[in-house]
């Protein structure tokens, strides 16, 4: 079915996605020794893949400014926060 | 079957009637603004729900990871997969709402077939869980796991409700601005699905 869809930004963005699923996985079932590292590395990923979605899924890049800056926030505001809450809490 | 014709000048074209004038800067709001104010909302609230979690985590690190051992990853990993899919798929079918083949309602179809698929799943991985003896009620972990995960859940069935509409609507051989921007706000609520599961999944079944 794919094979019939140009390979687009958007399909090159899920390609993306899906990999980036699959090796974070393999990475966070398999992690041995220094767990903060692979913690915060599996969390930047989802917030790198996330930013991903709102950009190219979501069409936020094509959005005015404010609307683009308030989902930029999200994703960094939560970001920080949940890195701080995994490091301090 | 689209023939590209060269607008008239001052003849309004088809489908562009209640579309707002094009911005100078040539950005456009996705979907439309009210919208906006929901999806940041919610995403919002599940923020909430993702630090829940990492302050569960840090209270209790050893029973923490010891209650997410007794999941079932790869099952949380194929659900992933047919989210990022089902966006895709709305992706390619918004992309061809309207051209007068039956390729969007098609392209919508799938999407719901992969809801179906994480429904099924999801369903899968409860039943497992409570057959081995863990339910919202065993620790700290498992109560917000099945809480977070149903209000997620919950969230998905409400998108596949909305893909059933859009499928009805790609059927329509014209679409009103009216009914494009239906469609356009529902694949953005099926993409801010994905997008907090996309965080959920590694915070409860990865991040140790």
């Amino acid at each position: 079915m794919l094979s019939r869809f140009p390979v687009d930004r958007q399909t090159a963005v899920w390609m993306f996605l899906v990999a980036a699923t699959v090796l974070t996985a393999v990475v966070g079932l398999e992690q041995h020794g220094d767990t903060a590292a692979v913690g915060l590395l599996l969390l930047a990923i989802a917030f790198v893949k996330i930013r991903l979605v709102a950009l190219h899924f979501m069409e936020i890049r094509e959005a005015p400014l404010p609307l683009r800056l308030l989902v930029e926030a999200y994703v960094g505001v939560t970001f920080v926060a949940l890195v701080v809450i995994y490091l301090v809490a | 079957m689209s023939i590209e014709t060269a607008p008239v000048d001052d003849a309004p074209r088809e489908g562009t009637r209640a579309a707002p004038a094009p911005r100078a800067d040539g950005k456009r709001i996705p979907g439309e603004e009210g919208l906006w104010v929901f999806i940041l909302g919610d995403m919002a609230v599940f923020a909430l729900f993702f630090g829940t979690i990492l302050v569960t985590r840090g209270e209790d690190p050893a029973m923490f990871a010891s209650a997410q051992h007794e999941l079932h990853p790869w099952l949380g990993i194929v659900n992933t997969a047919l989210l990022l899919t089902g966006s895709l798929f709305v992706i390619h079918g918004l992309r061809r709402l309207g051209d007068g083949t039956p390729a969007a309602s098609r392209l919508f179809g799938l999407t719901l077939l992969t809801a179906f698929g994480f429904v099924a799943i999801k369903a899968t991985e409860y039943t497992l869980l409570v057959d081995e003896g863990f339910n919202g009620g065993t620790n700290d972990f498992f109560m917000y796991y099945f809480v977070f995960t149903g209000i997620h859940l919950a969230h998905l069935v409400i998108g596949a409700i909305i893909v059933v509409f859009l499928i009805r609507t790609a059927r329509r051989p014209k679409l009103t601005p009216g009914q494009r921007k239906f469609a356009e706000c529902g694949a953005i609520y099926w993409h801010m699905v994905d997008l907090l599961w996309l965080v959920l999944f590694p915070l409860l079944y990865l991040i140790r």
